[in-house]
């Protein structure tokens, strides 16, 4: 019975200790930062104002504007394909599906996906693709912009994490990669997204991020 | 033993259809690694683009003529690259195992050539880039 007693002892433990270190988990912030400072009090602060992601205005399948405005408040997911794709996007869209499914009655969660091939992909194709994926309401958009101006907010800001990690020569947009973005429109990860484990270490990621307090998200 | 021959006979076609299949597979994989590579171009492209485009914009650059002749080289290997993915077909549905060696090898050519347009081009603006530093 000692021995029981004490064995439910070390399990109760071991629980509240694993239950705290996952509280506790908090995700990297990607990106490049500045120190600003500033003079509360008499006294001088010193603030790291960390790389966010920039204005941009895109149209989604359903032909309505998106701005930055747009994601306010929301926790997303970003990622670069393009409908014709024959590698790889069928494999990234068949996990982010899970993403999608998972998080799809959560208010505050977006999927944004830019296609690459804006003169193929219109606004009905994109919604042909969208509806052939199953995919309804406004939790994953499928946008629409002028090349250059998805190349420049892919290469500038969602893929700067993946391009210092790595030794490869450009060539990160067709990559398959999943970027992670909080509410405050910061790069907290970055997943390959035609590997399904990967793309489940991303779903345990937004749910650490949905349960950051508020005081860790104000910058 | 009439049996036995048929069993055979059945066990060929089905080494010969997945072999064909294997083949066709292989055949497709080629193409895509290509287009891949390609597609990972088109990233040094777009870049090479945005910074003619920006210099386009530089007062002090009197002479544009080699910037706009460089512009459209790199605007036509984008659109080279736009068209073949547009119009290639990676599941030839219908077609018999000829047809679709000869498609897939057809498409092969076609994509390499897109690939040595975009490496010329994105190679002579890099050259430009490198000559006026």
């Amino acid at each position: 019975m000692k021995k029981l007693a004490l064995a439910a002892c070390v399990v109760t433990i071991w629980s509240a200790c694993k239950f705290n270190s996952n509280d506790k988990k908090i995700l990297p912030i990607y990106g490049s930062r500045k120190t600003a400072t500033r003079v509360v009090n008499g006294k001088t602060e010193t603030d790291t104002i960390y790389q966010t992601i920039p204005k941009f205005k895109f149209v989604n399948q359903y032909g309505d504007s998106i701005t930055n405005k747009s994601l306010d408040g929301d926790i997303y997911v970003a990622d670069f394909f393009f409908t014709s794709c024959p590698s790889i996007c069928p494999v990234m869209h068949r996990n982010m599906l899970k993403v999608y499914n998972t998080f799809k009655n959560v208010g505050d969660f977006k999927i944004l996906s830019h296609t690459i091939d804006p003169k193929h992909d219109s606004v009905p194709v994109l919604k042909r693709y969208a509806d052939k994926l199953g995919v309804t309401g406004n939790t994953w958009w499928f946008l629409q912009g002028k090349k250059d101006s998805t190349y420049k907010i892919a290469q500038n800001n969602y893929l700067v994490a993946v391009s210092q990690d790595s030794t490869a020569a450009g060539g990160y947009v067709h990559a398959g990669y999943f970027i992670l973005v909080d509410k405050q429109k910061r790069i907290r990860g970055t997943y390959d997204g035609t590997d399904p484990k990967q793309v489940d270490q991303m779903i345990a990621d937004i749910k650490t991020l949905q349960a950051e307090p508020d005081e860790n998200i104000a910058q | 033993m009439r049996v036995s021959f048929v069993i055979i006979l059945m066990a060929l076609a089905f080494c010969s259809c997945s072999d064909n299949t294997k083949q066709e597979k292989d055949q497709l994989n080629a193409i895509l690694k290509v287009h891949d590579k390609v597609m990972d171009n088109d990233d040094v492209l777009m870049k090479s683009k945005m910074k003619l485009d920006s210099l386009l914009k530089v007062k002090t650059i009197k002479d544009t003529t080699e910037i706009k002749a460089l512009d459209v080289k790199l605007a036509a290997a984008e659109d080279s690259m736009e068209d073949w993915m547009h119009k290639f077909e990676p599941d030839p549905a219908g077609k018999s195992h000829d047809e679709i060696m000869q498609y897939h090898s057809d498409q092969k050519k076609q994509i390499m050539a897109v690939d040595s347009v975009m490496n010329q081009a994105i190679g002579e603006a890099n050259q430009y880039f490198s000559n006026h530093k």
